[in-house]
């Protein structure tokens, strides 16, 4: 496997842990709005977050701008899964459809 | 860390816009990406980009962009489940498409515009989810 595919998937999915943190984040109730944006939730998302952008701008060096957004939508599948695990968002046949789509877009856009 | 119940959300039309204009925003970022990685490129050593305002205005972009993104999707993924927020960032292909086009006179086929729409179309399928 190329090595930046590889880069970029490992960001990928760092990126996609730090959404869960993020969202854990939104949940709560917080005293004023600077506290509802820097609480250590926030700050390791987004700090995870600044770390898969390392990877993907490394990852972009030496792959077609095309192709950034093709990888990065391993995402979706992973935040499914994350979302169906930590927040016990269901898995519907309609989100699965949503999900064929948009991979059977991604196939016809990059094949 | 995980919830007993699965939370219910509200979600109308403006959320959706919303949410679709944060990832918008956030398609930019890529620009600003590729310009700060075609600079990195040109250099003998990271550490020579580093101080060259060539490589350090577009990764401040970057930064830049990815902060205003970062203020409203905090907001915005309270009123959806993670899944379909996230599912929404599909979009983005489409404006690379477009960002591509006319910043990097990259390539545009029928294949490419097709797969966009396609992508378009399983995003909204995700968001009748949401607000069926």
């Amino acid at each position: 496997m190329n090595i930046y595919v590889l880069i970029s998937l490992t960001g990928v999915t760092i990126a996609s842990f730090s959404q869960v943190i993020l969202k854990k984040s939104s949940g709560k109730q917080y005293p004023n709005k600077i506290r509802e944006y820097l609480n250590p939730l926030v700050i390791v998302g987004y700090g995870m977050m600044f770390i898969a952008l390392g990877f993907s701008l490394v990852a972009f060096t030496g792959l077609e701008f095309t192709n950034i957004p093709l990888l990065e939508s391993a995402g979706y599948i992973i935040i499914m899964f994350l979302g169906y695990f930590f927040f016990k968002e269901k898995i519907t046949m309609r989100k699965l459809l949503g999900m064929a789509l948009i991979f059977a877009g991604y196939l016809v856009y990059f094949l | 860390m995980t919830l007993n119940q699965p939370t219910k959300y509200k979600t109308r039309l403006k959320d959706i816009l919303i949410l679709q204009a944060v990832f918008i925003i956030f398609s930019m970022s890529h620009i600003a990406s590729k310009i700060a990685s075609q600079a990195l490129e040109s250099f003998d050593s990271i550490f020579e980009a580093l101080f060259s305002i060539r490589f350090l205005i577009p990764l401040f972009m970057v930064v830049f962009i990815l902060g205003i993104y970062a203020l409203i999707w905090q907001q915005i993924i309270k009123r959806f489940e993670l899944s379909i927020a996230y599912a929404n960032k599909a979009t983005t292909l489409l404006w690379s498409l477009v960002w591509g086009f006319f910043i990097f006179n990259e390539e545009i086929t029928i294949a490419k515009i097709i797969g966009a729409l396609i992508v378009c179309a399983g995003v909204i399928v995700m968001n009748s989810e949401a607000v069926k």
